[in-house]
């Protein structure tokens, strides 16, 4: 018996029962509708950031014509929007959007993509607290239950559609006797129950694969191939580990109930009640320190600088005397007293909020330590990084619109010090958001560890299993 | 007779499931995650509502000790909320962790709240956590399967179901004993979970409201749990093996309590689309500009404005008149700017609840959707509870703002203006946030949908139970037992 006739065996046997090929449809329906899901929300992104793109353009050329306008003896059109003042120009209505791209594979995993801000104003009072407003106007119910995207069928239901391809896939052939005849052929148990299971393997990966592959072409997600690999890897370990762990299972020798039981009760444990369980333990044992702190530090901050302003802007030309260029410090301007002000609390945010991240990010350090007490939690942890849709992608966004916050500043306070004048000729040179992404070996280098335990529980699983079926004999 | 009958059923069905390993081992699993989930989220609510607590009352006194101001200068310093959590949010957090907990009243704009805990955890929270509400909507459910998905079935594949009928039992009486039995280890699980929910939950705060909310969650709870116990039971009866009715029930219990969240969720997404804020705040600054830029002297409305007012005082000019004209150009600005934001608020409210409509009318479909929906509204935790918190921190800026701009309009002199100040007794005498949190009634009345889904599934199996009962003695023996 060839493995050829056991593979054409199987797709009989499978195609001949209905419930299965219910199943199956039913399985490729969902993915189909999680993929259209996924590319819905990629293009909302899109048409996002293009908007805010385009009204950084329409911002710029509406300050470009009303300067153009006062430069030929015009009035500004407000005595307190002056954008010849660099507190305007620099500030909210001379703003620039900093924008992140959606990651290339958004539509495959919305990840936190829905939580996390991909677009902040940066003007000269961006600081610290600006990182905190910005959240989307979205229904707080829908992001609490989150996306019904691929990576959602991978992590939750595709076990699901595993388990029940293969629980019974060496129990069944005891319970109808067939096992003995199979085995009294010059084959192994082994070899039968890994063509079976490569088969259905090849099926559901297959299914899946395609799928992603298929929104990876209709959203031009190949511009990143590391990605779209990473991911693929991640599916197929998963997958795969699922098939192993059905395989070790039915080197047990019960009932094919038995099996199905055991099964479904791992994944319960494994895919939901574990990270559920997580995420209490977690907080219990690492509390993330509260952000309330951070909100009247600033008001402490802004309290306490409004008084001391001269001192404060003493302090700042002493401090910084590159900006300080043509400042006389006698007699300063109002602009250089508040800007002193504004930069005194910006200082007293920054030492709040590093020292807040600071024991942020221990405490996520051992947070994600518990990762490896479930592959879901592997296994989602790198389809949404792949996806570029993950935590660390957006934290490096954020720490680049922070540099440009401060390039920003760095324009502008030269001339609020010096209580100059803007004219059309600097709009040119006000600085623009280019977004540097992660290499793409950024992601490898995340996945590389979760992704490694993921593979070596599968050779343990699944040399546990291989070690059983050398033992299963005919006669059982 | 008939009782008896049907008590000696149950009996034998709670003998059955005692003897089990595997149903005592998930019974003592369930009830030790529901009693840690209590304790650890009752920890975690705890320490954050005694930190708001004390930042709320810091930022009162920081209010109040103001030193002499201009009303302007106060405008701009503002003022901070932050949310209270529901005393049974340790129960149920609801939508907390993804609304907003703090939020910044100033002139000019209403600020949205800044993001609570979900933006500053990681990626694994997504995965939901296992609060006490979790436990008993998600895995109690998947316990009265494991122990009740052979109660019929098992009977049929023993040849003891026939014994049972030619002993005189009816079909009626076998069914409901098996739903007795069944229901009576349900409760097992259950109680323990309750209990400590009730301790905790009736100790700190108002006794008399929580009281209520917690019998509204049992009484929700049981309605949830009895369905899954009919359904149970009703599955176990219609097929001829355990194992037929165990994978049916898994099966029914991923679509209803995995997928038909998300399902619904992207559905109510795609059906009624929410604008980014950047388009949001696009639209509402876009509105503002149409109507009247209070800084600029030609702007018609406020010339408008100023020759309603001249006119008023029969004087020439705005120095003139005996009230302060900034303060005026102020208080009319804050007036216009409100109200247009809270016309695009409103916009914006109506969208979402489009979309908690749309879930509602899925609840019919999933009785996890309508259980959790009853189960925050119980709680005070739901999305109206959230609404409610902005909506009357909104009323409580507006109210402020508009008695500084009041200050300055009669307290301030035109002349000289920014160089006056409101001495700073004056703080002390604004009215103090007090959130009123929305009342359980409405809160549940508000939820038709979800209470008639509630009934809809008990109603379905009991029907079910019913009119198969006939069958009972048939199933598996004149058919192949579909």
């Amino acid at each position: 018996m060839t493995a050829r006739t056991v593979l054409r065996n199987e797709w009989r046997l499978l195609m001949a029962d209905r419930a299965l090929r219910i199943v199956l449809g039913l399985f490729a329906a969902l993915l189909v509708y999680a993929l259209a899901n996924g590319v819905v929300w990629l293009r909302f992104q899109e048409r996002t950031v293009e908007a805010v793109e385009s009204g950084n353009g329409e911002r710029t050329s509406a300050l470009q014509q009303e300067l153009d306008a006062i430069a030929n003896g015009g009035q500004p059109s407000s005595p307190f929007a002056d954008p010849r003042s660099p507190l305007v120009l620099g500030g909210p209505s001379g703003s620039h959007t900093a924008a992140l791209e959606p990651g290339s594979l958004t539509a495959l995993a919305v990840g936190q993509s829905d939580l996390l801000p991909y677009y902040y104003d940066v003007n000269i009072y961006t600081n610290e607290s600006s990182f905190q407003q910005n959240g989307e106007v979205e229904n707080p119910l829908n992001l609490m239950v989150g996306r019904f995207d691929l990576a959602f069928v991978v992590v939750y239901l595709l076990p699901l559609l595993v388990l029940a391809l293969s629980f019974n896939v060496l129990s069944e052939e005891r319970e109808q006797g067939t096992l003995a005849l199979t085995l009294s052929q010059p084959v192994s148990a082994r070899s039968v129950v890994a063509a079976k299971l490569a088969f259905r393997a090849f099926l559901v990966v297959g299914m899946v694969l395609a799928m992603s592959l298929l929104g990876v072409l209709a959203t031009g997600g190949f511009d990143s191939p590391g990605r779209v690999l990473l991911w693929c890897a991640a599916v197929v370990t998963y997958s795969l580990f699922w098939f192993v762990l059905a395989a070790w299972v039915n080197t047990l020798r019960r009932s094919s109930a038995w099996n199905a039981t055991v099964l479904v009760g791992a994944w319960l444990v494994l895919v939901v009640v574990l990270p559920a369980a997580i995420n209490i333990a977690a907080g219990l044992l690492h509390p993330l320190p509260s952000r309330v702190e951070m909100i009247t530090a600033q008001r402490d901050a802004s309290n306490d600088a409004v008084n001391r302003r001269s001192e404060l802007l003493a302090r700042y030309l002493e401090d910084h005397p590159e900006m300080a260029e043509g400042v006389v410090a006698d007699e300063p301007g109002l602009g250089a007293l508040a800007w002193a002000a504004t930069d005194a609390v910006n200082r007293r945010l920054e030492e709040v909020t590093s020292e807040h991240d600071a024991r942020r990010a221990d405490q996520i350090v051992l947070v994600r330590r518990y990762r490896f007490l479930s592959p879901a939690l592997l296994a989602q942890d790198v389809l949404i990084d792949a996806a570029g849709t993950g935590d660390a992608r957006f934290a490096h966004f954020q720490s680049q619109v922070r540099a440009f916050a401060e390039q920003w500043r760095e324009f502008f306070v030269p001339a609020i010090l010096a209580d100059e004048q803007m004219t059309a000729s600097v709009l040119p040179n006000v600085p623009k958001f280019r977004l540097a992404d992660e290499e793409p070996g950024d992601a490898t280098r995340r996945a590389a560890v979760p992704l490694t335990v993921l593979g070596g529980l599968v050779l343990l699983v699944g040399m546990g299993a291989g070690v059983g079926l050398g033992r299963v004999r005919g006669a059982d | 007779m008939g009782l008896r009958n049907t008590l000696l059923v149950a009996r034998r069905q709670i003998g059955t499931m005692r003897d089990d390993r595997y149903v005592l081992f998930l019974l003592g699993l369930v009830v030790s995650l529901g009693v840690v989930s209590v304790l650890g989220a009752r920890h975690h609510t705890a320490s954050e509502a005694e930190q708001r607590a004390r930042y709320q009352s810091l930022v009162e006194r920081q209010w109040a000790e103001q030193p002499d101001r201009h009303p302007h200068r106060v405008i701009h310093y503002g003022f901070l909320v932050f949310r209270e959590e529901a005393p049974l949010a340790f129960f149920d957090p609801g939508v907390g962790a993804y609304a907003g907990t703090s939020l910044f009243l100033e002139g000019h704009r209403q600020n949205a709240a800044s993001f609570g805990d979900a933006r500053h955890s990681t990626g694994m929270l997504r995965f939901g956590r296992l609060t006490p509400a979790a436990v008993l909507a998600l895995l109690l459910p998947l316990f009265v399967v494991a122990a009740g998905f052979a109660s019929v079935s098992g009977e049929r594949e023993q040849g003891t179901l026939r014994l049972l009928l030619a002993q005189g039992a009816t079909p009626g009486q076998i069914m409901g004993g098996k739903v007795l039995g069944v229901g009576a280890v349900a409760l097992a699980a259950a109680l323990p979970i309750g209990l400590v929910t009730a301790a905790f939950g009736t100790a700190g705060g108002d006794g008399q409201t929580s009281a209520t909310r917690l019998l509204a969650l049992a009484a929700g709870y049981a309605a949830y749990l009895a369905g899954w116990v009919l359904l149970t039971v009703w599955v176990s009866s219609r097929r001829s093996s355990s194992r037929a009715a165990l994978a049916q029930l898994v099966v029914i219990w991923v679509a209803l309590c995995v997928a038909a969240p998300r399902l619904g969720a992207s559905l109510a997404t795609t059906l009624h689309p929410i604008p980014s804020r950047a388009q949001f705040t696009a639209q509402v600054e876009e509105a503002q500009r149409g109507v009247g830029d209070s800084h600029n002297p030609d702007d018609p409305f406020f010339s408008a404005l100023r020759d309603e007012y001249l006119a008023r005082y029969e004087v020439a000019t705005v120095e003139e008149l005996p009230i302060n004209w900034g303060g005026v150009v102020s208080r009319e600005g804050e007036t216009i700017t409100s109200r247009i934001q809270e016309e695009h608020q409103q916009e914006l409210l109506t969208a979402h609840r489009r979309q908690d409509r749309l879930m509602a009318w899925l609840g019919l479909l999933s009785p996890y959707l309508a259980a959790r929906d009853l189960s925050m509204a119980a709680a005070g935790t739901g999305a109206e509870a959230v609404e409610a918190f902005r909506a009357q921190a909104e009323a409580h800026r507006y109210d402020i703002i508009q008695r500084l701009n009041d200050l300055h309009v009669h307290e301030i002199k035109y002349d000289n203006d920014r160089a006056q100040r409101i001495a700073r007794q004056e703080w002390t005498r604004f009215p103090v946030f007090q959130p009123s949190p929305p009342s359980l009634r409405r809160a549940l009345t508000d939820r038709p949908h979800s209470l008639a889904a509630l009934g809809l599934w008990i109603v379905l199996p009991l029907a079910g139970l019913g009119l198969g009962r006939r069958r009972l003695p048939r199933v598996g023996v004149d058919s192949s037992g579909s």
